[in-house]
């Protein structure tokens, strides 16, 4: 295992022109237009690494995208719905560039190492090509957008501080598109699968919800005449794209139930016992 | 003569010395960008520490703890691009973990205070 501090390099000149050629979005962002004098050192310090953890997130959809990709080729899905999915990868570098150059705008990435060898989704090659999708896809897209899309649309609602603003606005419209794919996956797959393959993916979908469950399982801390519990400004937290535990802990309970009716839909549910768990 | 990198994205005095416990004397600037000037240990930008972040930093009489992490390159005239450099660190030294459970485990402080 090799762990090395999560960085960022920049190469700059014909790969940023050709990048910027397909994604010329970040451009438009005001950026340089925070005033960090404005702001707590603690909560400076928060965010930065909230800004961070949300750059390495989106890395590591890149790398997940990419499996997605890998895996609806394999399984010979539909070329048209390859060709969409093709498109989300510029999207996750986008969205990782622009959460890191939000955490520098805050005064640096926080110091978070990552083991590059483990750090994202790989799909079981012992499986067969369409089973590897169907996990794929589930825990990608189904789970994973979904469930990103939902925590961060009222996150954007609130977001007041224009480049804030500018960087969710361009997130969000792509995660949308990211969790629809999840849809239309189960759509085109689910009549194929038997009894057995709802069972295994209820199994996957138990396992892809416990690494959520951190994101609902605290108690929301109290908020006083607007300031929480840390001593932070929740006006503070909004404008630098955060939402305090009191709304953002019920909000991705929430979000996490909505994402399984349309699985259950498809015959992919949690048990009694695994909602009892996730959720008593 | 080795390539210089451009980061995106990295661990700069400010970030580091917050995450440690540490309050950087002088703010460090943003955005990755060519240009760097490395700063001397024991720079008016080297870290000022309110606290000791280690049992191997250098402590000096009237100042506290003060000690640099890591070596940090600063463009000065923009003010911006600090860029931390691993690979070429003087003493290393342990944080307590307990100061947050996603910092990294090392922070670098320069050789001894001249």
């Amino acid at each position: 295992m090799t762990r090395a501090l999560f960085e960022l390099e920049w190469l700059g000149g014909t790969t940023e022109h050709f990048f910027r050629r397909s994604r010329p979005e970040a451009d438009a962002v005001p950026w340089g237009t925070l005033d960090l004098s404005r702001y707590a050192p603690d909560l400076l310090q928060a965010v930065r690494g909230s800004w961070t953890e949300v750059s390495m997130n989106e890395y590591r959809a890149v790398a997940s995208f990419a499996e997605v990709i890998r895996a609806l080729t394999d399984a010979m899905a539909p070329l048209d719905m390859i060709g969409m999915a093709s498109g989300f990868l510029a999207d996750e570098v986008l969205h990782t560039e622009l959460a890191a150059r939000v955490a520098m705008e805050l005064g640096g990435a926080a110091p978070m190492t990552v083991d590059m060898d483990r750090f994202a989704l790989r799909a079981d090659l012992r499986l067969p090509a369409k089973l590897r999708a169907n996990e794929v896809l589930l825990r990608v897209c189904c789970v994973g957008e979904a469930f990103a899309f939902g925590v961060g649309a009222p996150a954007l609602k609130l977001a007041s501080h224009p480049m804030i603003k500018a960087v969710s606005e361009i997130i969000m419209a792509d995660e949308a598109r990211h969790k629809r794919l999840g849809a239309l996956y189960l759509e085109w797959a689910s009549e194929d699968w038997d009894d057995a393959e709802r069972a295994r993916l209820s199994r996957v979908l138990e396992d892809t919800m416990k690494g959520l469950r951190t994101f609902w399982s605290g108690e929301p801390a109290e908020v006083k005449d607007g300031v929480t519990s840390r001593g932070f400004r929740v006006e503070h937290l909004h404008e630098l794209g955060w939402l305090e535990s009191a709304r953002a802990i019920p909000l991705a309970r929430e979000v996490a139930l909505e994402l399984l009716a349309p699985l259950e839909e498809h015959g992919v549910r949690l048990g009694d016992e695994a909602r009892a768990s996730l959720f008593g | 003569m080795k390539r210089q990198r451009k980061m995106l994205l990295c661990v700069t005095a400010t970030s580091m010395a917050a995450a440690v416990g540490c309050t950087p004397a002088q703010p460090v600037g943003i955005v990755g960008r060519p240009d760097y000037t490395e700063l001397e240990a024991g720079s008016p930008d080297a870290v000022e520490a309110s606290a000791p972040v280690t049992t191997e930093a250098t402590p000096v009489p009237d100042a506290g703890w003060v000690g640099k992490i890591g070596k940090v390159a600063v463009d000065r005239d923009a003010g911006r691009a600090p860029e931390f450099h691993p690979d070429r660190v003087g003493t290393t030294a342990i944080v307590d973990d307990s100061l947050s459970p996603t910092v990294g485990t090392t922070a670098r402080v320069p050789d001894k205070k001249k």
